[in-house]
């Protein structure tokens, strides 16, 4: 309700304490922000003399009492109500009791209105006087769904960049004319499985013949690890399917979660940047036990994490199964229990970027409904282990994929990590970027917060964190107009094994980037360099505190970069550029992959072997 | 409490953190797991140690339930939660 649309109240507040009236203090400010006219008395004036008072103001509406100190306080109030009542004033106004030693309950037996206790929202005794329903705004501003490219136009702001990408991204679209795979293949079978398993016009029986067939075609294209679970089901080792009793009581906690669910609210002041964890414990429960956890803890977006393994595999397996190791594994019944343990406001991504079911995981994840996925063929190519020309293909598709589901996809840049100059790895972010854009799909730019070996042994780092991430951001908004979030997670290389330090260090690029505004933000646990073990939930509960900490504490105000800053986004940028000059001349994407044009040896990339040869003409 | 095993109201794992005089991060480490045996946990590591000074500043952790256990408190959510509280 804006201001405008107010029915103006007349409002009385009266501080029952010796000393305590800041919280009145607070209150009287914001009913007068909203136009009210209020009358705030001074503390520890005797009962007496207050009824006095209130006898002598008309056209009262409220009058609000508080009372912060405990000792006598129900003889207290009821003598107050008393006077007031035989001074006629309830009959003028309504009269509300507040503060630490109140309680709804206590209010109401000594007769009051309508009583509020410790820690209630300001905005909740507002509502009441101004007679409308409060709607907290963790449950109507901040816990909202929202799509994250939305804001944004993708219009560039660089034209040369954007010929030279224009150049880029038609060839490869060419070189995937009438291109296969066995994982676009698989892909293909798997949302026909899920079309007929989905169709209420056909019989079980009918159901389970067809998916059978389909079934056959789908093992043909999958390595013998899968193809024995299919016609032996043996499961691969650490991996157990979980028992109807456990999948039976999965159900009931889940219920039991979103029951007792209550959310804290992470920001402050503003609405961005939305913060993402990621799980992958391996088991379902405990993914669940850490997503619900997260939610209460004020998370916007959870996203899955599989297993290293899954990405070198071809196919998926199938059934709810738990890992012993990191990483939970994609399968259909996985990802829909996991789905059905969200919170409806709760965007949820599936990362299918770098391995040989990048198309049927974005299958998958768009058919279940997910929020996001994860797709970006150069990071995959160098550094995540599959073959340049492989990824080129599925990444094509899984991006159509991506567009037809209508689920935006991120894009890590985490090849940095490796070694590669930001500068290169962003000149492939923005070719996938561009190549999304051609297909109609939403890319969102996911450059890295991080202290890469590229900075180290440069030196761009020597003096803080700040400028060389800040030029990282600058640069790509001077490119373009798209989303920015960067991951994954923030902060990378510069946790240690210290709680404090891991949190804080967490904390503060979480205040950076709500200070360059950016979409939203991936971060860590503070075991995040705690390699020995799995990570513990309330590892994920102290950098969430962290990161609401320093919301809290910098609200609208910014972190000022040196000079530096636009130094480096100078060279970044021209770096980008001299980068896709050289992709461009060669004329060739995929082997610009292969020939270290995106990231060479030397810089710390290598280009996959998972998938090689398996392209097809098809 | 009832009887019940009250390591199965812990999700996963325990954490003590503590300062343990020392003459070096080695001897720190060893007092910091012969504490966890002491107080009866078989799994355990030292997440965080740093000496400096007269000791260590150490972070211990007991892992209760790993991903993929049989874990204590899920096998608790048919029975109501204030179990606990009127124990």
């Amino acid at each position: 309700m804006d201001n405008n649309t107010i029915k103006i109240k007349r409002v009385l507040l009266v501080p029952l304490d010796p000393v305590h009236d800041v919280a009145l203090k607070i209150l009287n400010r914001k009913l007068r922000d909203r136009g009210h006219e209020t009358i705030l008395l001074p503390p520890d004036i005797p009962l007496e003399e207050i009824i006095s008072r209130l006898t002598e103001i008309d056209n009262l509406d409220f009058i609000l009492v508080s009372r912060t100190l405990g000792y006598g306080v129900a003889e207290l109030l009821g003598k107050f109500i008393d006077l007031a009542e035989a001074a006629k004033i309830r009959d003028k106004a309504k009269i509300v009791l507040g503060g630490k030693a109140i309680t709804p309950q206590l209010a109401a037996e000594l007769g009051f209105d309508k009583g509020f206790g410790a820690g209630t929202d300001f905005d909740e005794i507002i509502a009441f006087i101004e007679g409308r329903e409060f709607l907290r705004e963790r449950d109507s501003l901040f816990r909202k769904k929202i799509s994250i490219p939305a804001s944004h136009n993708y219009h560039y702001k660089n034209n040369r960049i954007r010929r030279l990408l224009n150049e880029i991204t038609d060839e490869i679209i060419q070189w995937g004319e009438n291109k296969s795979s066995p994982g676009i293949e698989r892909a293909k079978l798997r949302e026909n499985m899920i079309t007929i398993s989905q169709d209420d016009k056909l019989t079980d029986e009918e159901k389970n013949q067809k998916i059978k067939v389909l079934k056959e075609k789908y093992i043909a294209y999958c390595d013998e690890k899968i193809v024995r679970f299919y016609e032996r089901g043996l499961l691969p080792d650490k991996v157990r399917k979980l028992s109807s009793e456990e999948i039976g009581k999965l159900n009931l906690y889940i219920q039991q979660q979103k029951q007792n669910i209550n959310f804290k609210q992470m920001r402050h002041m503003q609405l961005l940047p939305l913060v993402f964890v990621q799980y992958g414990t391996g088991c379902p429960i405990m993914d669940i036990a850490h997503i619900k956890t997260s939610e209460a803890w004020g998370a916007d977006g959870v996203f899955h994490f599989d297993p290293s393994w899954g990405a070198r595999t071809e196919g998926l397996l199938e059934g709810i199964l738990s890992h012993e190791e990191d990483g939970s594994i994609i399968t259909w019944e996985n990802l829909a229990k996991i789905k059905s343990s969200l919170h409806k406001e709760t965007l949820w991504t599936v990362r299918a970027h770098r391995g040989l079911n990048t198309p049927e995981t974005t299958v998958i994840a768009g058919r279940l409904g997910a929020d996001l996925t994860k797709i970006h063929i150069v990071y995959g190519s160098l550094n995540g282990g599959t073959d340049p020309a492989r990824l080129t293909i599925d990444g094509l598709k899984a991006i159509q994929f991506a567009a037809k589901y209508n689920m935006p996809f991120d894009e890590p840049t985490n090849e940095e990590l490796g070694g590669v100059p930001a500068y290169k790895s962003f000149a492939g972010l923005l070719i996938i970027a561009d190549l999304a854009l051609k297909l109609k799909a939403q890319p969102i730019l996911k450059p890295l917060f991080c202290y890469s070996p590229d900075v180290m042994i440069s030196g761009k780092m020597d003096d803080n964190y700040i400028d060389y991430n800040v030029a990282k951001i600058k640069s790509l908004r001077s490119i373009i107009d798209a989303p920015i979030w960067p991951g994954e997670p923030i902060g990378f290389m510069t946790h240690s094994e210290d709680r404090v330090q891991s949190t804080l260090s967490t904390a503060l690029h979480s205040a950076l980037a709500i200070s360059l505004q950016v979409d939203a933000i991936t971060i860590a646990s503070s075991d995040e360099a705690y390699s020995r073990g799995p990570i513990s939930l309330a590892s994920r509960i102290d950098t969430l505190r962290g990161a609401q900490e320093v919301f809290r504490f910098l609200g609208k105000a910014k972190i000022k970069p040196t000079g530096k800053a636009k130094e480096y986004e100078k060279e970044i940028t021209e770096g980008i550029e001299k980068t896709l000059e050289k992709v461009a001349k060669r004329g060739s994407f995929v082997d610009a992959l292969y020939e270290g044009l995106l990231g060479s040896p030397q810089d710390g990339a290598y280009p996959g072997r998972a998938g090689r040869d398996t392209v097809f003409e098809g | 409490m009832n009887g019940e095993n009250i390591f199965n109201r812990i999700i996963d794992s325990l954490d003590i953190e503590t300062f343990i005089v020392c003459q070096s991060e080695e001897e720190g480490r060893r007092i910091g797991l012969a504490i966890m045996e002491q107080l009866g946990f078989k799994d355990a590591d030292i997440v965080f140690i740093e000496f400096l000074g007269s000791g260590a500043r150490i972070r211990i952790r007991a892992n209760i339930y790993k991903p993929g256990d049989s874990y204590g408190w899920f096998n608790l959510c048919n029975q109501k939660r204030d179990k606990i509280k009127n124990g």
